[in-house]
This record gives structure tokens, sequence and C-alpha cells, in this order.
């Protein structure tokens, strides 16, 4: 097997990777906060998608620049469905919770199909597009574009949650709500915050997918699956385990497509997976 | 605790008394209407309204409501069956109903939906269903039911393959389709004087595109070419990228591909990514015919070909599809009218024709007229049907010679049979950096 086949098949791996890191890490986030896990989650990068192709059809708004806007407009939505929906069945059964989110889900994927039909839309010729050629390797820019944002979201979620007042009372919170109450956090502010920062992360995702990605209503499905498997692997309630989950997802789908056989990517992915949950049952970083 | 135990079992009995009173209710309702002259008569469809190609969905849907008002009114200018009357003359008048339900594009939903219309709606023939994998079990409850199904929009040659007594199919199969692609490629290959040694395959992995590979390498070996690559793939994957590296690594002479709509798309977005271009690709419908998919690639996907059995460029050479297609546009605000949607509009006359030459609403009388059907060409608006006929052991209508379609200038142009082409195919299709 040529050595250019594999580089290739890794570099985009990765890249791919990083785009379901960056929907991972809201995903456990969340989960590490409050111990609800979103099955919305998917489905919003599904709004943050449209809200970017609508922005670009409506407006001549590209990708590119609509970026911090539909990040902080999913912020805010992230906000709004924990003080809607979240905030109403915190502490209640586990069902009620996951019947909250799911319908959620539901919810938005239907509305979507009746507001915006089941037709594919697609971005054509944003600012970012086309691909690199570097030898016989090629790599296209929206996806450098999306491995890039993907790592410099990261990074400043990380310098923020570890090198900040607020991101470490978010981490205390994270890892025992009541003496985080007895140390004088707000809680409550907490719980706002890391849904705005969760559904923030999925809007930053959604704009760099929908540069190349088509749009549809079950758009988000796909993506959201791979996110929950990230997220297990790399261990609930960890960011970086999340992040690092979502890149070694994208690595290992790609490579087996090249060096097994592409009908077995994902039978590989969840053999991995499998593997690292018997022999680490928390995932690679997940704590107790 | 008794307490509340007994009231929740009053309850309870209320309840169920409540609804089967309803039924009965319901029940009785039906049979008033099946005596007296407003006479309905419920055909059941189901077709995927929602999902990844629920806009494929949403266009079978609007065939099928034209297709039932043709029916049902008086369309004097329309020179097709039942246009020029209102309603089926041998059962008095009586309107055809259209009950349509969702079957999501899953096999499971399929079944269920069509027990739903079987038992519930009480249809008396069942149409559908645009996935095999759908009407694969969709049938079987049909069977089950002693009900005719008949299939619009499925292609794998296994549903008329299972010795089914009550399935019927009046679109062509996968059998046919593939022989005809490599058939053509053949011809086209050999004209331009490079005739094709190798060949590759890319398909999704339900039962369409299996069936669909399974007859890529058959009929590759009948012409004695080489299967360079056999590329599978997860259909509604988030990544194309593994594969169309295998495919550029292969080169082969000649791609053959079976996929959904999210998959095409995604394709030729990887091909132009990767920087591939193969010299020809035939698609096996279904994604690559989809009109969404020439809307949002067509540019990139030039050269692109595909076999179908109607295309909306055909309007002048069958003048009553002409005719069909403007009421389609008119109907849906503009849209083209698939094949797809054209053969679901097709299949529901065939139904009604059946219906109305047995004179009743028995399954049996239905299953009997549907093997004598014996339809021209005239009667349907496909160019790709020569009639309906169905064959006596599999209910599979013979009477089918495929179109080639190819994408050019952002369009679909019919290159294939000669007498029916509005534009010369263009092969080989030139490099990204050449055009």
């Amino acid at each position: 097997m040529d050595s250019s086949i594999l580089l290739q098949a890794l570099l985009t791996g990765v890249a791919v990777g990083c785009v379901y890191a960056l929907v991972s890490v809201g995903l456990s986030l969340v989960y590490g906060i409050m111990d609800i896990i979103n099955f919305a989650h998917g489905e919003l990068l599904m709004v943050g998608m449209y809200g970017t192709f609508f922005m670009w059809v409506m407006l001549g708004i590209d990708p590119l620049i609509a970026l911090p806007i539909i990040a902080l407009f999913m912020a805010v939505v992230g906000v709004f469905i924990y003080k809607g929906i979240i905030k109403q069945i915190y502490g209640s059964s586990a069902l009620a919770q996951i019947f909250a989110t799911f319908g959620l889900a539901t919810f938005l994927s239907s509305s979507a199909q009746a507001l915006f039909t089941p037709n594919f839309r697609t971005i054509e010729n944003p600012i970012i597009h086309g691909s690199i050629n570097i030898g016989s390797i090629y790599i296209g820019k929206s996806e450098i574009f999306a491995a890039v944002v993907s790592a410099l979201a990261f990074t400043l979620l990380y310098l923020f949650l570890n090198y900040t007042n607020t991101g470490r009372a978010l981490q205390a919170t994270s890892e025992n709500k009541d003496a985080a109450t007895l140390m004088g956090i707000n809680t409550e502010k907490m719980f706002m915050i890391g849904w705005g920062i969760s559904i923030g992360l999925v809007g930053i995702a959604s704009v760099v997918l929908a540069n190349y990605f088509y749009i549809f209503p079950g758009v988000g499905t796909t993506f959201g699956l791979i996110a929950y498997v990230a997220v297990a692997l790399g261990g609930f309630g960890n960011v970086m385990g999340a992040f690092i989950g979502g890149i070694i997802i994208g690595a290992v789908e790609s490579l087996s497509g090249v060096l097994i056989s592409p009908v077995y990517k994902y039978t590989v992915v969840f053999s991995v997976y499998l593997i690292v949950v018997l022999v680490r049952p928390k995932g690679i970083l997940g704590r107790s | 605790m008794v307490k509340i135990t007994r009231n929740f079992a009053i309850g309870l009995v209320l309840l169920f008394t409540a609804t089967l009173l309803a039924g009965c209710g319901g029940g009785a309702k039906d049979e008033g209407k099946a005596q007296g002259g407003d006479k309905v008569i419920k055909i059941g469809a189901i077709q995927p309204l929602s999902g990844a190609v629920a806009a494929m969905g949403a266009d079978s849907k609007a065939a099928l409501e034209l297709a039932s008002d043709i029916i049902n009114k008086k369309y004097d200018d329309l020179d097709l069956p039942f246009a020029k009357t209102e309603g089926l003359p041998n059962l008095g008048g009586a309107k055809i109903q259209v009950v349509i339900g969702d079957h999501q594009g899953d096999p499971n939903v399929a079944a269920s939906t069509t027990e739903r219309l079987i038992t519930q709606e009480k249809v008396v023939v069942m149409t559908g269903s645009y996935h095999s994998a759908a009407s694969g079990t969709a049938t079987e409850v049909a069977e089950r039911n002693s009900i005719p199904f008949v299939i619009d929009s499925s292609s794998s040659p296994t549903l008329t393959n299972r010795g089914l007594k009550w399935t019927f199919r009046v679109w062509p199969h996968d059998g046919m389709f593939v022989a005809a692609i490599f058939d053509y490629a053949d011809k086209l290959a050999k004209e331009k004087g490079t005739p094709i040694k190798t060949v590759a395959t890319f398909c999704e992995d339900t039962l369409f595109g299996h069936d669909s590979a399974k007859l890529a390498k058959e009929n590759a070996q009948r012409l004695g070419w080489q299967v360079a690559a056999e590329v599978n793939y997860k259909a509604n994957t988030t990544s194309l990228d593994s594969e169309v590296q295998k495919l550029k690594a292969a080169n082969a002479d000649f791609v053959f591909g079976a996929g959904y709509i999210s998959d095409a798309i995604l394709f030729v977005k990887t091909l132009k990514k990767l920087n591939y271009a193969p010299k020809m690709f035939i698609g096996n419908n279904t994604g690559y015919s989809d009109p969404n998919f020439v809307k949002s690639v067509g540019g990139d996907a030039l050269g692109f070909m595909t076999r179908a059995v109607s295309n909306a460029d055909l309007g002048e050479k069958k003048p009553v599809l002409g005719k069909i297609n403007k009421l389609f546009a008119e109907k849906t605000g503009g849209r083209p009218m698939s094949d797809t949607a054209a053969g679901c509009f097709s299949t529901l006359f065939v139904v009604a024709d059946a219906i109305n030459r047995a004179g009743s609403t028995n399954p049996e009388s239905i299953q009997k007229a549907l093997l004598e059907t014996d339809l021209p060409a005239s009667a349907v608006i496909l160019p790709a049907l020569q009639g309906v006929k169905f064959d006596q052991k599999t209910h599979q209508n013979e009477k089918i010679s495929p179109l080639i379609l190819q994408i050019q200038d952002g369009k679909f142009v019919t290159v294939y049979p000669d007498n029916l082409a509005t534009a010369k195919p263009l092969y080989p299709i030139p490099a990204w950096d050449k055009r």
C-alpha cells in the first residue's frame, strides 16, 4: 500500500475527526455538569447548518463571516433550551430527562422538514473552497478550515476551563454540585453557561460543516450518533477526552476505509470503542 | 389502594367499550359507502415521506394525487385511460382514493404501515415504495393479507423472484436496467474506438446496492471485463474519502454506481476534492437521477449518466408526457417530474385499469384482472415502457426498454435509445482541470 494513500487517509481522517470532536465536546460538557445526555445534540447541529445556509442564501453572508454570528446565536439557543426545557426536568426521573431532549430532537427535525422541505441544500462557492495539492495528497481547504477552527475553539475552551475563575467554577460544579454550591458557586448560572458553551460549540461545528457538507433535516442524526460514541470513548464528562475521542474515530474510520475496506469502516470504529470500553470502562480519560 | 385499582379498572373497561363502539361505527360507515353510488375505492400507497429521500417521496405523493385527480375527474384534452370519464366506468363512476403512508425508508415501518393500511384503512390494492428494502417487507405483508401489491418504483430483482402470488411490478427491475447500462457502456466505448476492459463498482449497502453490485459483476463477466475495484459503502455516511481513493487508484474505464441522493452528492464533491474524474460513469438511477442531484452538483456532475424510465425533455417525442409534466409543475410549484414520480403516476392507472376490468373491489378479482393486463404504450406516460403486460409467473412487466440520460449543462438529456435521444453523449468525461 502506497504510503501517500495512507497519509492522505490519515490527514482527511483527522480533519473529519476534528469536526466530530467539536460536536462531541459540547455533549460531554453538558453531561459533566448536569449528568444529562442531550439527545438533541445532532439536531442542534442541523439547526446551526440551516442557520448558516439561510445567512448565505438570504443575506449573502459567507460562512467564514457568519461563523461568530452563528456561534453566538446557537449559544443563546443553548441558554434558552436550558431555561425552557432542561431546568424544568432537572432532578426528575431519568426517563423524563431522556424524553425531554429526545422530544426536542424529534421536534427540531420534523419542524425543519415542515419549514424548509426535505430538499438538499448546499452552499456554493464559499470563500473557503477547493483543495490543496501537495504531491499526490489532496486535502480540501474546507476540511483544513474545519480542523483549524476546531483546534482553536477547543484550545480556547480548555484555557477558559482551566485558567479562568468561571471556568474553574464550571469544573467544580462538574465534579461535585453540592460541594460547589457550598463553596458559593451559583450552580444555576453554571448550568446556563455550560449549555451556552455546549451549543455554541455545536454552532461553530455547524458552520464549518455547512461549508462543504450537504444540509437536510436528517443531517444531524449521522453526526450526532458519532458524537455519542466519541464521548463514551473519551470518557463521559471529560472534555479533552471527547475531543480526543472524536479525532480517534475520524482517523480510524478513514484508515480502516483504505486499509481494510470502506464497508467495514464503522465495524472497526465500534470494535475500537468496544475494546477501549472493555479495557477501561470509564473511557480513555473518564472519571469514575 | 383498592379504591384506586377499582376506579382504574372501571376506567379501562369504559375506554375499551368506547373504542369498540367507535370501531363498529366506523365499520358500519364504510359498509354503507360500499353500497351506494358515491362509492370510494381506497388504494394504499407507501412512500418515503420523511428521511433522506423525503423530497422524492413528496414528488411521488404529488404524482399519485395528480393521477387520482385525472382518473376521478374529466380531463378532455388528455389522451390517457380514464381521463375523459369521471371515476371508474365499470363500477358506476366510483372514485379512487389514494391513502398514503410514510415508510421513512425503513423496512420495518414499511411493513407496519402496510399492515395498518390494509387492516384499518381497508385498501383493496397496495402500491409503493421506492426503497427496495421497504417494498420487500411490505409485499410480504400484502401477501399474508391476500391484497395485491403493485410495485411502482423499486428495482431490486429479488422482489419478483420470491414466488409471491400477490406482488406485481410495473417498473423495470435492475436485471433489465443493469444489463441495459452495461450494453450501452460497451456500445458507446466501442463507437469512440476505446473498448472497455476494466469496470469499478460503487454501491451502497442495502438491498438495492447489494443487488446492483451483484448484477454489475455478472454483466462484467458476460462482457469479459475485469472488475478493477468493488467499493461498497454505508449509505448516508459522513465521508466518502476512502471510497473515492480506492476508485481513483483503480482508475477503471467505466464506473458503475448505485446509491441514494445524499451519497451521490457527497460522491461528486469528494471526486472534485480528490481530483478524480472517471472516464465514464453510469449510475443505477435513484440518487443519480434525483432532480436534487442536478440542482446541488449538476455543474460538477458533467457527463454523469444514469438509466431512467422517463425524462422531462421527452415532452416533444411523447406529447402526453409533456402535458403531464406541465400539470405536475403547476401542482408542485415548478418542480420537474422525476421518473420515479412518473412511475407512481402510471402505476395508479394500471391499478385503476385492473379494478375497472375486474368490475369489483374483491381482491381476488383484481388479482386476476392484473394478471390479464395488456396495456399499450399510449396508456402509460413512461417512454421506457412499451406497455404493461405481466409475466404470468413472476408478475414482472415485460414490456421494458430503459433510457440512458446524461447530465449536460446542468440538466438531464436523453442520449439513448437513438429514436428518443435529444443530445449526443459526452465521452470521456473531461478531467477537472480541463473544464
